[in-house]
């Protein structure tokens, strides 16, 4: 009876000491080159998204790495990725997230630099060209290159040609100061609110602020991103930024729709396509199909044309801030290469524009070689402007900190601040106040 | 069996019924402290050795999941609270006790604090009287009653998100539906969730959409269960309806209006959905309560160690309001 314990124990014991065995030999991941079968992505749970997990199999049959997607709700990704990365999770090979936190991401997770594994030809996925990517200044941090952008960012102007003849207007606004007299006319003259851009907190209203925000704060190599000095000192209240928030305030409580301070970017787009607004100012993707070739009968048939605001100076004017691909640096170093060749046959040109054409969506060209050939169903003037927009990325655009986020917080309630009449000179001296006591905290302010 | 384990059965009635003679034998018993002991000693009366052993055991799992998900977080979120833990410092040491002096001298979160205390006593006082009505129209006889009950309780089978969302939609200053038919008739149409002012009362609002059939439902079912003698024997005498409702009806309900409104102030603090996707607690700070304002600084600013702070400043403030009710719900 005893014998046959100490033999089933012994038997237990080694069936441990084997599994032990083969999960951390699987840890190791064998050689620098080797590839894990089977790898776990999180990403957001958008329509590209499911696209992209739809057409996965070519990419399983010709690598044998099995990819489960997670796809997560987009209003909590982030939530759940912070928190991720605080604890160091190895649930996920690859991740996507906003590149304007891509200090956030390193700081707390860890950055798997990406050129050691461009270098491997072993890993390398047939048509991907990392030169033809687009925007990878954004998924840089201090010059080392940590993701792969998931699509073309920049805010451009969607405008309804007929309401602005209807005021009297020709050519279309170039400048922000056309932008303002041309919504100013097109509201006194046709009672149709001249301008929309999303207002709300909730909406995330400092993404199109921001945007507007660079073309006022002139650009300098030694900043620490576009709103913020040399010496990590907030520019929120310098000149040029007050400047655009007085601007802001002229078009949100003169020309936009009553309430924009509770609109989302869906409220502004769907005022732009029942032809309740003259223009839209908002992400290059937020403008697909319905736009490019609305209905007949639509109210906005025949009727929109595209610009992106020119920028004041020769210097780059554009703080891109798209979504990029990252891998995970806790997990093991086969997932790794793994999660690296799902990058990259994601990016090649030939997935990038099977994908724009399924899905009607330029703003998904990643790949140069994509955005510079013509789309089918896409206006010239809305390449035009994607080509500008690209073309005037400022090469690092976000203060590398991890405390940028927190820095943004009394911007976010300046804003709706401004929206809600506070004097924008009053209203950004609070946001950069705020910004100064948290790069303070932080230790970069002296 | 049952009896045995004094569930059900001659175990446990006696208790009980002690305890209700107890109560109804006059004032000085009412003075004397309501302590739990006794009547479980009661329920306990007549086990056997082995029962009582198996009774503690049986527990122990019960008290370690709870131990688990509720004590050991909490006791980190109290340590975390003393931490300068944030967005660049992902470290627990050293101690400090600044994220208690930045929340005394923080004017942003002393604006939160207002705000919690409107948010909180608006909803629970608008949602206890509002459901306190609906709950004694829906107990009243009337023909079409139960197709009433069903259309007033529908915002219960709602989820939180999904309803606000809806009124997102509804309450949108220039699209919203709200607007549109105040528009047709002529009225002021405010800027519900974009103005400083209409934002608090929008959010209120769309709470009391789902808090009032709570409340309605639970006061109904104290009125279906409330005992019909009473109020009988009081019309026989001749009292008025608002009397008989005053002095009969509603002391035999108060302990389930107290535990609804009970129920709601927890809720009221809970709250998040609203005010992430209403209003995202602008425009401002204006709808940013602490609730909010915890998984702000924690989740989305990084500031681990003064959300933590803020945490347990919300479990204090929730305690003041609590405490006041379950005083209420011992006074008779």
């Amino acid at each position: 009876m005893r014998l046959r314990f100490v033999a089933a124990a012994c038997a237990a014991v080694g069936l441990l000491v084997s599994a032990c065995g083969s999960s951390s030999s699987g840890a190791s991941g064998g050689g620098s080159d080797a590839v894990a079968k089977q790898i776990t992505i999180w990403t957001t749970n958008t329509d590209f998204w499911t696209y992209q997990s739809s057409h996965l199999a070519p990419f399983t049959k010709a690598t044998g790495i099995k990819v489960t997607v997670n796809a997560i709700p987009i209003a909590g990704i982030l939530d759940k990725e912070t928190i991720a990365q605080r604890a160091k999770s190895s649930a996920f090979a690859m991740y996507e997230g906003p590149t304007s936190l891509i200090s956030q991401d390193v700081g707390l997770l860890g950055g798997v630099p990406l050129k050691p594994l461009v270098a491997s030809s072993a890993l390398k996925v047939s048509g991907f060209n990392l030169s033809d990517m687009s925007e990878l200044g954004n998924c840089s941090l201090n010059g080392t290159l940590y993701c792969l952008p998931q699509f073309v960012d920049g805010a451009i102007l969607a405008y309804n040609k007929k309401l602005l003849q209807r005021a009297g207007i020709t050519t279309p606004p170039q400048t922000w100061a056309q932008i303002l007299a041309d919504a100013n006319a097109v509201t006194q003259k046709t009672g149709v609110p001249g301008f929309c851009t999303r207002g709300s907190q909730a909406g995330s209203a400092i993404a199109t602020f921001h945007f507007g925000e660079a073309y006022y704060i002139p650009y300098s190599p030694g900043n620490k991103g576009f709103m913020v000095g040399p010496k990590w000192n907030s520019l929120l209240a310098s000149p040029g930024a007050v400047k655009w928030a007085t601007l802001y305030q002229q078009l949100m409580t003169k020309d936009a729709p009553k309430g924009v301070g509770a609109f989302t970017q869906v409220n502004c787009i769907n005022a732009f396509d029942q032809g309740k607004v003259a223009m839209d100012y908002d992400g290059i993707t937020t403008f697909t199909g319905h736009e490019f070739t609305p209905a007949a009968g639509s109210p906005i048939a025949g009727a929109v044309g595209f610009q992106a605001p020119q920028c004041l100076t020769s210097s780059p004017c554009m703080p891109l801030g798209p979504w990029g691909m990252f891998i995970n640096p806790n997990v093991p170093k086969d997932q790794q290469n793994a999660a690296w060749k799902l990058m990259q046959y994601l990016s090649t040109p030939a997935f990038n524009r099977a994908e724009i054409l399924a899905r009607n969506e330029p703003g998904l060209a990643v790949d140069k070689s994509v955005a510079g050939s013509q789309i089918k169903g896409v206006p010239s003037d809305y390449l035009q402007a994607l080509s500008y927009v690209a073309d005037h990325a400022e090469p690092a655009p976000f203060p590398p900190s991890t405390a940028f986020n927190q820095s943004q917080q009394d911007e976010e309630i300046a804003i709706s601040q401004i929206i809600n009449g506070t004097a924008p000179a009053k209203a950004m001296t609070f946001a950069a106040n705020g910004q100064d006591a948290v790069f303070r905290q932080a230790g970069l302010l002296k | 069996m049952s009896g045995q384990l004094g569930l059900e059965g001659p175990g446990t009635q006696p208790g009980l019924l002690d305890r209700a003679s107890r109560r109804s034998a006059g004032p000085a018993g009412d003075r004397g402290p309501i302590r739990p002991g006794p009547a479980r000693q009661i329920a306990l009366r007549g086990w056997s050795a082995f029962d009582r052993k198996f009774f503690r055991l049986a527990a122990i799992p019960a008290f370690l999941a709870v131990f688990l998900v509720t004590v050991i977080p909490f006791l980190a979120g109290f340590g975390l609270s003393f931490s300068s833990m944030n967005s660049v410092h992902n470290h627990v040491f050293p101690p400090t006790l600044a994220n208690y002096k930045t929340i005394i001298t923080d004017p942003v979160t002393h604006t939160v604090l207002l705000n919690t205390v409107i948010y909180v006593v608006a909803a629970v006082v608008l949602e206890t009287g509002f459901g306190l009505l609906l709950g004694v129209l829906l107990a009243s006889k009337h023909r079409f009653v139960s197709g009433f009950r069903v259309i007033f309780l529908l915002p219960l089978t709602v989820a939180g998100v999904a309803a606000a969302i809806s009124w997102s939609a509804l309450l949108n200053t220039s699209q919203g539906w709200v607007n549109y038919y105040l528009g047709l008739l002529h009225l002021p149409q405010p800027n519900w969730l974009a103005s400083s002012s209409a934002a608090m009362p929008s959010v209120i609002i769309t709470d009391m959409w789902s808090g009032v059939p709570v409340v309605a439902v639970i006061v109904l079912a104290a009125l279906i269960g409330a005992p019909r003698d009473p109020i009988e024997a009081a019309m026989v005498d001749g009292a008025s309806a608002w009397n008989r409702f005053r002095y009969v009806t509603f002391p035999a309900i108060r302990p389930a209006l107290v535990l609804a409104a009970l129920l709601r102030t927890v809720a009221a603090f809970q709250q998040f959905a609203l005010f992430e996707i209403l209003t995202g607690g602008g425009p401002g700070l204006s709808t940013t309560v602490i609730n909010f304002y915890v998984y702000q600084q924690t989740i989305v600013y990084g500031n681990v160690g003064y959300g933590a702070a803020l945490a347990v400043l919300l479990v204090l403030v929730m305690a003041v309001p609590l405490l006041i009710l379950f005083a209420l719900s011992r006074r008779r």
